[in-house]
């Protein structure tokens, strides 16, 4: 059968009641230009438009808020965008019971102020554009500074209802936190890249929402003694559920001041590189455990050159926070910008993050990076000549690897993304089980061709 | 029976101490934890390697004899149940913990190390492995990562797939790969997320990267006892209604409770419907805090006594009783049947009121044992097989409870595993769509379905091969691939 762009649009228009329009230049996809875009107002919407797809060989894209379509490689083809904004329901929320089920195309930041009136939250902070919905954060397993304390995406996720490529709508895992009935499909599409099939309502375990908060800043001219420091802090009984160590290089103003107030930080903070421990929980005991981090750090003050150290707490510590979302957003700004991310051991970090200022500086990158120092996740903002970059990045992901760790390209756009290797290479057997899952889930290759690790 | 040729490459693989042939000695691995189902298997064979264990699994691919993966033979659901004729693998050898690194907290364990290994071993630098089920005395962490165990403190810190990072793998065709690894986020799809769980369905794991964690600075435990059960349940409610994430919430009604106390003396009330144990941990401001809250909202939900632990010794022998408690049961009845099913805990009085109604139609004592923190229920369901029929009432009963707790909008097991016990109830909580997709992932690690065959699905999907390598885009070919 010949395809031409009009009837792709009636045949899916029969299909999809009211959600099929001609895609348009604000629809390309790392440089892939889709004919139509689809969003179905239900799941079985969905099955429809993939099972036509998957019969004619037609090419699917899936989009939800759009935030993090440069993560992975280009795909290569793609004839229909299907977007998920049209599956934007909280579908049961069941406060007592701590669980939540939405469809994938809700945003993250109005499922939390839903559940922010019952005092709960979904324990995921990634730091992402507004319009980041549920089905975008599983499938690209995006996590923030708070994993430390409550884990990933994979540690929320209780329950999956996807559709495959041929119009199978399954579910795995349940409404239960407890639950070990069947293979675990929540967690095999949880960082899957929308290549196994579309998620289209997920289920998760949520939190209550903390009493009180402090956060602990300290500044020093090099990394190594924040490290350091974040190392000890994990082996005592401290328990932060932030502990981040970032470049303060591309800030344009001190942390803890109101963003009308730009002056240099070298000059206000003393140092280039900035701690952030924040501790949440109940008042005295987060009174406490910031006062005891503070004399954990001041107690080897004449060896270690932390300054300007001081808890922060209420609007001013609120100010920090929301100064930090703007400057780490996980988005590449610029054409000549990527962002990395690094999963090292936190007893390596320090000495990654040398690695990167070191590569940066031979390279002649511009470089931002935010380490999550406790649990080892770092992500790094990398600006420069396109040949410097594919470089740095076979560098930077060789130093990770020096301890086991791994490093990906989560942001660049298309030009950069064909050029730098996004993923890396896997174990040749490993690699095998992940493309015959592939096979087995997605035949013809319908969903997101090509954007996944391998060309998967 | 196998033939001698393969009981003698088998034999030179993994040592003559290595293999068990004999009848009798057979007999003790024809069950696992579930008495109810025994097969007594051709041949066990014990490696003591990774290298070992690929080239035993090769000859059973070789030459298509299925084989079953065993840990310590604790599951409760059948999962270690052997196949007639086929191979059992035990990796009860492989006991070694081949790494501490307690900085980054992790260890790397083979498969047959004991649960309780790793915390003893760490335990006195202020760490600790945090997954507990009942049995962690003797389970072994690869029935663990089989099962995904929980335990406890699951409520709190996760169950055992929250804590694996990585594994050695021995898959069913005898290829070894490495899955995960000791950091987060490995690149791929999440391997070990769907190993750990697939109840020994997809391989064997020989090598385990597991997080531990830092002892928190307190914890502390408190005993409420109440009229009723469903006074309990209300003080739960009241606890999770508060904000309070207890590390652990373990309710036991009155029969539960006389028969840990005839068993091991934890000093629980007698004459009372429902003990709770509460412990809550942190840091110790916090803790102290929160305990109080606690104290209140049992006192308020009509708690008659409410006791801390105040020794280590103390919180010791509240927990001895609840662990104790399956064992126990042997106290009050010559047999009972373990259940494990999953409500959301909201339910909890409603299914308490429908258990008692089952149990009082059938005539059969039910004892009601739970992680009332999340609404996993394990009711013991009490018979003497000596009464002609009892058993199969219980068996109905039982199974009743299950599908009740599906009807709540719960699960068919929380802990225990399907394996060849549950696979009829896989219906009632899925479709036949759900688990025709589940086993696509079976398909795609273990086709031939040699490994632990018969188990966790109703009905075997057949696999059929495996499909084609990428194709053509037919638009590009029908020269309409036109880009802006």
């Amino acid at each position: 059968m010949k395809v031409s762009t009009q009837s792709l649009q009636e045949t899916l228009g029969s299909l999809v009641d009211g959600g099929v329009q001609l895609a348009t230049e604000s629809d390309v996809v790392s440089g892939v230009q889709p004919y139509v875009v689809a969003a179905p107002g239900s799941e079985q919407e969905v099955a429809s438009v993939l099972a036509y797809a998957n019969r004619e060989g037609l090419k699917a894209i899936v989009r939800g808020g759009g935030t993090q379509l440069n993560t992975g490689l280009p795909p290569g083809d793609g004839d229909i965008l299907l977007s998920t904004t049209r599956l934007n329901q909280v579908v049961e929320y069941a406060p007592h019971d701590m669980t939540v089920t939405v469809q994938a195309g809700l945003r993250l930041v109005d499922l939390q102020s839903h559940l922010a009136r019952a005092r709960q939250w979904l324990a995921l902070d990634p730091v992402l554009s507004p319009g980041a919905t549920i089905g975008g954060i599983i499938s690209t397993n995006v996590s923030g500074a708070r994993r430390l304390r409550y884990g990933g995406v994979r540690d929320q996720i209780i329950g999956i209802r996807v559709v495959l490529s041929d119009g199978t709508i399954a579910k795995g895992g349940g409404k239960v936190v407890k639950n070990v009935a069947g293979y675990d499909l929540p967690k095999l599409f949880t960082g899957a890249l929308g290549t196994l099939g579309v998620i289209v309502a997920a289920t998760f375990r949520l939190y209550p929402l903390r009493a009180a908060s402090r956060t602990v800043v300290l500044t020093a001219s090099t990394p190594a003694p924040l490290c350091d420091l974040a190392v000890r802090v994990i082996a005592s009984t401290l328990e932060p559920t932030v502990l981040d160590v970032m470049s303060l290089r591309a800030t344009t103003r001190p942390l803890d001041q109101p963003d009308s107030t730009p002056q240099s930080t070298r000059a206000s903070t003393g140092g280039l590189y900035v701690m952030t421990v924040r501790f949440e929980m109940e008042p005295e005991s987060a009174d406490e455990q910031a006062a005891a981090l503070v004399d954990m750090a001041r107690a080897e003050a004449g060896s270690r050159p932390y300054s300007d150290v001081q808890i922060m707490q209420g609007e001013a510590e609120e100010r920090l926070w929301r100064q930090v979302a703007v400057d780490y957003t996980l988005a590449s700004d610029a054409a000549n910008a990527l962002i990395v991310k690094a999963s090292v051991l936190p007893t390596d970090v320090a000495s990654w993050l040398e690695s990167l200022e070191h590569t940066a500086e031979q390279e002649s990158l511009k470089v931002r990076w935010r380490a999550h120092a406790g649990h080892g996740l770092i992500f790094a903002r990398l600006a420069g000549d396109e040949a410097a970059l594919v470089t740095a990045i076979d560098q930077l992901r060789g130093a990770a690897s020096v301890g086991q760790g791994s490093l990906v390209v989560v942001d660049a756009p298309p030009m950069l993304a064909s050029k730098v290797d996004v993923w890396g290479t896997l174990p040749g057997q490993t690699f095998e089980v992940m493309r015959r899952l592939k096979l087995r889930f997605d035949p013809n290759y319908t969903l997101n061709p090509g954007r996944f690790i391998g060309g998967i | 029976m196998l033939e001698p040729r393969i009981v003698v490459e088998l034999r030179n693989i993994v040592g003559t101490n290595g293999v068990i042939d004999k009848h009798e000695q057979l007999r003790t691995y024809e069950s696992d934890g579930l008495t109810n189902f025994r097969i007594v298997p051709a041949l066990v064979v014990l490696p003591t390697s990774t290298e070992q264990v690929q080239a035993v699994v090769r000859v059973c691919h070789r030459e298509h004899i299925p084989f079953v993966p065993r840990g310590s033979g604790t599951g409760l659901s059948g999962g270690a149940l052997p196949i007639a004729g086929g191979i059992l693998i035990s990796l009860a050898r492989m006991r070694q913990i081949l790494k501490v690194d307690l900085p980054n907290q992790r260890v790397v364990v083979q498969p047959g190390v004991i649960n309780l290994w790793i915390t003893q071993r760490i335990v006195p630098h202020g760490y600790y492995y945090a997954p507990d089920p009942s049995s962690q005395q003797v389970c072994s962490i690869g029935g663990n990562v089989a099962e995904n165990s929980g335990g406890p403190h699951c409520l709190k810190y996760g169950f055992t797939v929250n804590h694996v990072l990585g594994m050695k793998f021995v898959m069913p065709d005898g290829e070894v790969m490495e899955v995960g690894g000791p950091t987060f986020d490995s690149p791929g799809y999440d391997l070990p997320g769907i190993i750990v769980g697939s109840e020994g369905t997809l391989g064997i794991a020989t090598e385990v990267t597991l997080r531990i964690l830092r002892k928190p600075e307190a914890v502390q435990t408190a005993m409420a006892s109440f009229d009723t059960t469903d006074a309990a349940g209300e003080a739960v409610s009241g606890i999770i209604a508060a904000g309070i994430v207890p590390a652990a919430v373990e309710m036991m009604d009155k029969l539960a409770i006389e028969a840990c106390e005839a068993a091991v003396h934890a000093g629980y009330p007698l004459d009372v419907g429902a003990v709770l144990l509460v412990e809550l941990d942190g840091p110790r401001t916090e803790v102290s805090q929160l305990l109080q809250r606690v104290e209140e909202i049992c006192r308020r939900a009509g708690a008659i006594e409410y006791r801390l632990a105040h020794t280590d010794e103390e919180r010791t022998l509240m927990w001895k009783g609840r662990k104790a408690a399956f064992a126990a049961m042997g106290r009050v009845s010559p047999n009972y049947i373990v259940q494990d099913g999953v409500i959301p805990r909201t339910a909890l009085p409603q299914i308490l009121r429908e258990i008692e109604e089952l149990s009082r139609r059938a005539g059969l004592r039910v004892a009601n044992v739970f992680h009332a923190g999340d609404g996993n229920l394990h009711p013991l369901v009490l018979y003497d097989q000596r009464i002609a029929g009892q058993e199969h009432e219980a068996e109905e009963l039982s199974g009743e409870i299950i599908r009740r707790c599906v009807a709540h909008g719960g699960s068919i097991t929380g802990e225990h595993g399907v394996g060849m016990e549950k696979k009829q109830h896989m219906l009632a909580m899925f479709t036949e769509a759900d688990l025709a997709t589940h086993q696509l992932i079976r398909c795609a690690i273990n086709p031939d379905n040699l490994c632990n065959p018969d188990k966790v699905y109703p009905t075997p999907r057949l696999c059929g091969e495996v499909p084609g390598p990428y194709q053509p885009h037919p638009i590009e070919l029908a020269g309409l691939a036109e880009r802006f």
